[in-house]
């Protein structure tokens, strides 16, 4: 179950960066 | 190493084919970038500028947002909605939330059921949920960062043009936050009734979206 709960850990820290970097991105107007 | 990537295979294909479509978006969708710099008379951007930028930001986010709506209202839809013939739909009359007995919550919980399954109030209520409150949760963050950079790539648009720019509550009543928006919600929702209606009649031997080859069709909620 280690590697199930990390893949499912990766899934989750993509969709947070993603949404995370774009948002201060915009933000900044860049 | 074969065995996690055997009991695996579905997340990190899915997770290996996203990075790489991201990759080939972003490298097209920087020489198309550029092509339209060109044009505007302005100067092009490097690869790493260009990833950095709501442009590019938007074009992601607005996919984004549109894919976490489906599913969202997919997994709340099929609670209540059924479809007789569908392997998505569940069976006829258990239609509604189901009884604990059926949803092994509280006394019904199992020994190897979650903890919080058995637990009662809010924790129990959390679980239940969970699914879609994730689900709608990264649907509403990632509709919110499409409309802060949409709106950021709409006013560089504008300043090109010798034209002002909008605010952010101004941007959300642009057509074009609507036309991105309104053109990612309508596939995924065409996408969405497909699959719960086309596999009524068609099958695919083999996959548990598809009743087996040789279920009736107008078996309802049985899973191949």
């Amino acid at each position: 179950m280690r590697a199930v709960r990390l893949v499912f850990v990766a899934y989750l820290v993509a969709i947070v960066a993603g949404i995370g970097a774009y948002f201060v991105v915009g933000l900044l107007g860049l | 190493v074969r065995r996690v990537l055997r009991e695996n295979g579905l997340g990190l294909f899915f997770l290996g084919i996203f990075l790489a479509t991201l990759l080939g978006q972003a490298l097209v969708g920087h020489a198309d970038f550029n092509h339209r710099q060109r044009a505007h008379h302005d100067e092009p951007v490097s690869l790493g500028r260009y990833v950095l930028s709501s442009d590019f930001g938007v074009d992601v986010l607005e996919n984004w947002q549109s894919e976490y709506l489906q599913f969202t209202l997919y997994v709340l839809a099929t609670v209540w909605l059924l479809q007789r013939g569908s392997p998505e739909s569940k069976e006829l009359d258990r239609a509604g939330r189901e009884s604990d007995a059926d949803q092994r919550v509280g006394r019904h919980a199992t020994k190897s059921s979650p903890r919080w399954a058995r637990a009662a109030g809010w924790r129990r209520a959390v679980l239940s949920n969970s699914l879609v409150l994730v689900m709608a949760t990264i649907w509403l963050g990632s509709w919110a960062v499409q409309s802060v950079t949409g709106r950021a790539a709409y006013n560089a648009e504008q300043f090109d043009h010798q034209e002002a720019g909008v605010g952010w509550l101004g941007y959300l009543g642009t057509a074009d936050f609507w036309n991105r928006t309104l053109q990612n919600w309508q596939s995924e929702f065409l996408a969405v009734g497909s699959m719960a209606v086309l596999s009524i009649y068609l099958r695919q031997r083999g996959s548990p979206e598809s009743k087996p080859v040789g279920a009736p069709h107008d078996a309802t909620g049985v899973e191949g």
